[in-house]
């Protein structure tokens, strides 16, 4: 149907105004964030690096709240100024100076020097301690340090100090946007404005963030508008999306992988990656979020993992399962505190089954390879950040990638095809992050990567 | 320039792709350095001359123009290096090209089969930054000109002595700085830039305004903070801490003032009409003058979402929600003389859009279509002579801001 210059005028008009009531464009100050997070953080210092994977991301995340670095990344992946206005390096990029910010407090008043942030990044190079010089810091290694950037903008290099009370006593003391107003470790965690933050003072007066919250129960105190920001598991995530709430997935951000170093025979290692049907582990236990693994990391991230197969092959499973001859009976280790490693690993072991191999899931604590009992292991792997030669720097400390491996595509390709074929490594699912958003957030502009930017978001008005 | 745009009509189906006589690239071309490089990596493989069959596939958002052209000119270069093309199975090698795209930018691999020999070799290609913003009229009530774009946040931006220099100098308030331009080649080109120290750290959602006499000197006022250029008996530039209020409207010397909250986004709901004149509202974003038989009617965009219009006493004579938060009137001459402009609803993640309005009675009816932007509108102000909005926004897909000035266009 032509709609007349009247009709069309109209129904534009219509549609700009049709819009939830006491929107704004400009940034709302005041206001309570209610947040939840599956996670039992125990400590708020970002170098006691929590046993499980789920606790370390909630980590991460409370320490961008608290803390500074002295460099960022920003939405674009791209390294910005923080704690430090600007940097400069030899031409080997062995000698780095930063030059800190001034006038930056810490959260008791005091003023940051360069002393103060020594400690904090006393393991930033292992061995090469960073020393002030006047305003700046300065770090000679001898060595090209050409992921200097990287390893600061990354926790742990947080720049933090530890309370006046002692280490293991009160939360350590920060530089940014949001300072501790009331910690029960593992239970609860008060934040409140930083006024004097030097990136300006947040939006928000406070962050109430409950730990411990199971997904279901998360998705009922959402419902009920008790909370405003909720950490889904797949399964709840798609009930919400159904119930038409404000569903939010960063980009797939952590790989779910069968790890089969262990096993020494070659041709049961394949014959188990063979049998694997990883599109329905994608489809049910996910429930359609992420996609399907091939390569160790995320397709988005390299942009070559469409080179692998990810295609189960069962009658070449169970030729292999029928060369092997001995009975194939293993036992496949998985993360006792993580629901979907568990649900992946009965699955995989429904489909050995079909291939005539015998897997028995069971629980370990923390889920930790070479945890006694166990010859196979669920992992998760996750990307924190969209930085390549970061994720591969993991991938190798993870054991995920031979160690040496240089950070171009085709080299980090060739490790990758190298634990691949071999079936150490058989990658199943690139899982996203999915978070759940009250009606009255606005700004969410959490980086596709998954880190989370609640300093800049906003609480629209109550509805009287 | 993109290839698109060099292949009119270019069809989507690689079959046609390959029977179509394509100009080859030039040095102009933004993918002639990677196919020469992929090229290069594919003949230290095969060898030459020698004969492969050839398969591609765009994994990549590229364009399947734009993959099209690059195929052929892939095609064109091993040719050139001695390598002739045929089916698979009469093929010394195959080779298999892949467009995909990964973090950093596009990725091109090229997986070469050669007897029981298999290599794969990539080239890496950042992402061809997009062409600037349009700053091709509107066919629409709202004309919107795009005058200049930067990394750097934009506050407000003003042209100085347009009477006498036909606007050849701009000046540009940034966080902590003002910059003046002048006009080179059709450029603007940044000519001296003036750091504004500020003994706090400013607020996060920033704002300032520049308000310019015809003598090209200006006020630019910041939260806490005023500068101000003069040029007896030397043209300087000082900056002073200041409470001062800021101008509202057009910020003619006689303009109600009201008092920026130094560390918040927002003004104090006290408006200074004239000397011993004062109206208490509610805190506001923005506010618009609309000139009337009676008297100026005020608009004013609260910080709760409500728009309030004002006659003669503080109480709102019609209230309404649903507009964003930044409002301005403009002098068009056109319709009844006057328009409010308004921005719509949402947050910094969401294009925003402009609409023109005018206030009827106690009524506002919209009489222009809604002008879009690639991103948030940061602010909008009305210019010094009061006929356009200078509006700056922030580009999503770029992260840029971008400035342009809005006007009314009669009759359209």
């Amino acid at each position: 149907m032509r709609l007349s210059r009247f009709q069309f005028l109209a129904a534009s008009s219509a549609a700009f105004l049709a819009v939830t009531a006491q929107a704004a464009t400009r940034p709302r100050y005041g206001g309570t964030l209610r947040v939840e997070l599956q996670a039992q953080v125990s400590s708020l210092d970002p170098a006691a690096w929590p046993e499980d994977a789920a606790s370390t991301r909630a980590l991460a995340k409370l320490s961008d709240l608290v803390y500074d670095r002295l460099v960022r990344f920003d939405a674009q992946g791209k390294f910005q100024p923080a704690l430090a206005i600007r940097w400069e390096h030899d031409a080997q990029s062995a000698t780095w100076r930063f030059y800190l910010r001034p006038g930056v407090k810490w959260h008791d008043g005091s003023p940051l020097i360069a002393a103060d942030v020594l400690p904090a990044l006393e393991n930033a190079v292992p061995g090469h301690p960073f020393r002030p010089a006047g305003d700046a810091l300065e770090i000679d290694t001898g060595d090209p340090q050409l992921d200097l950037l990287l390893t600061l903008a990354t926790s742990p290099q947080a720049i933090i100090r530890h309370g006046r009370s002692g280490a293991g006593g009160g939360p350590p003391v920060g530089t940014g946007p949001f300072r501790v107003a009331d910690w029960q470790p593992g239970r609860r965690l008060v934040l409140t404005a930083n006024d004097d933050c030097w990136a300006g003072r947040p939006y928000l007066d406070a962050i109430e963030i409950s730990l411990g919250r199971a997904s279901r129960d998360q998705l009922i105190d959402l419902e009920l508008d008790k909370t405003a920001v909720v950490t889904l598991d797949p399964a709840e995530a798609r009930r919400a999306q159904q119930e038409g709430r404000r569903v939010w997935t960063s980009a797939p951000v952590e790989l779910v992988c069968l790890w089969s170093a262990e096993v020494e025979d070659p041709r049961l290692r394949e014959a188990v990656a063979r049998s694997i049907d990883r599109s329905a582990i994608q489809k049910v236990l996910v429930q359609n979020f992420g996609e399907v693994a091939a390569g160790i990391l995320p397709a988005w991230l390299s942009g070559y993992a469409l080179l692998f197969s990810t295609e189960p092959n069962l009658d070449r499973a169970r030729q292999l399962r029928a060369e092997i001859g001995l009975p194939a009976a293993l036992k496949l280790g998985y993360d006792a505190n993580d629901p979907l490693a568990r649900q992946v690993a009965d699955r995989i072991a429904v489909n050995a089954r079909d291939a005539g191999i015998t897997l028995q899931p069971i629980p370990l604590p923390g889920g930790r390879v070479g945890s006694a009992g166990a010859e196979l292991f669920i992992r998760s792997f996750r990307i924190d950040g969209p930085v390549f030669a970061a994720a591969t720097r993991e991938a190798i400390r993870r054991g995920l990638l031979r160690s040496g491996t240089r950070d171009t595509p085709e080299d980090v390709y060739a490790a990758e095809r190298e634990s691949i074929d071999n079936f150490t490594v058989v990658p199943l699912v690139d899982v996203p992050e999915i978070v759940g958003l009250g009606a009255r957030v606005e700004n969410w502009i959490a980086p596709p990567w998954g880190a989370w930017r609640l300093d800049e978001i906003w609480l629209e008005a109550a509805k009287p | 320039m993109r290839l698109s745009r060099r292949i009119p009509g270019l069809p989507l189906a690689w079959t046609f792709v390959c029977i179509l006589a394509v100009p080859p690239l030039d040095g102009a071309d933004p993918w002639k350095e990677s196919v020469d490089e992929l090229v290069k990596a594919i003949a230290a493989q095969i060898g030459s001359p020698t004969t492969i069959a050839l398969t591609m596939r765009n994994a990549s958002t590229l364009t399947e123009s734009d993959a099209g052209a690059i195929r052929q000119a892939l095609r064109s270069q091993l040719r050139s290096q001695g390598v002739r093309f045929t089916r698979a199975d009469r093929a010394k090698a195959e080779v298999r090209l892949t467009l995909s795209e990964n973090a950093d930018g596009y990725l091109w691999i090229a997986e070469i089969r050669s007897g029981d020999s298999r290599q794969v070799r990539m080239v890496s290609i950042p992402r061809v930054p997009p062409s600037p913003a349009s700053s091709a009229p509107e066919p629409l009530s709202v004309r919107k000109a795009f005058i200049f774009e930067q990394e750097e946040p934009i506050l407000d931006f003003a042209f100085l002595g347009p009477e006498t220099t036909g606007i050849a100098r701009m000046v540009v308030l940034e966080p902590g700085r003002v910059v003046l331009f002048g006009k080179s080649g059709g450029a603007w080109v940044r000519e001296q830039a003036f750091t504004v120290s500020h003994p706090r750290p400013w607020p996060r959602d920033l704002r300032g305004r520049l308000i310019v006499r015809p003598d090209q000197t200006f006020d630019a006022y910041l939260p806490g903070m005023k500068c101000t250029r003069t040029v007896q008996p030397e043209f300087r530039t000082d900056c002073r801490e200041s409470e001062d209020s800021w101008p509202m409207g057009a910020g003619s010397e006689d303009s109600p003032t009201a008092r920026f909250v130094g560390d918040r986004n927002f003004f104090e709901g006290r408006v200074a009409l004239g000397p011993d004149q004062e109206m208490l509202l509610p805190p506001f974003y923005s506010a618009a003058e609309i000139p009337g038989r009676g008297g100026p009617t005020w608009a004013f965009a609260g910080v709760d979402g409500q728009v309030r219009l004002i006659e003669k006493g503080p109480e709102p004579v019609a209230t309404w929600e649903g507009w964003g938060s930044s409002i301005v009137s403009l002098r068009s001459g056109c319709g009844k003389g006057a328009q409010l402009l308004a921005t719509k609803p949402g947050d910094a993640t969401e294009p925003d859009a402009v609409q023109a309005f005018e206030v009827s009675g106690r009524r506002v009816v919209p009489v222009s279509t809604p002008v879009e932007f690639p991103g948030p509108v940061t602010e909008m102000w009305p210019s010094s002579d009061g006929v356009a909005a200078d509006t700056i926004s922030r580009n999503l897909k770029t992260g840029r801001y971008e400035a342009f000035t809005l006007s009314i266009s009669c009759g359209q």
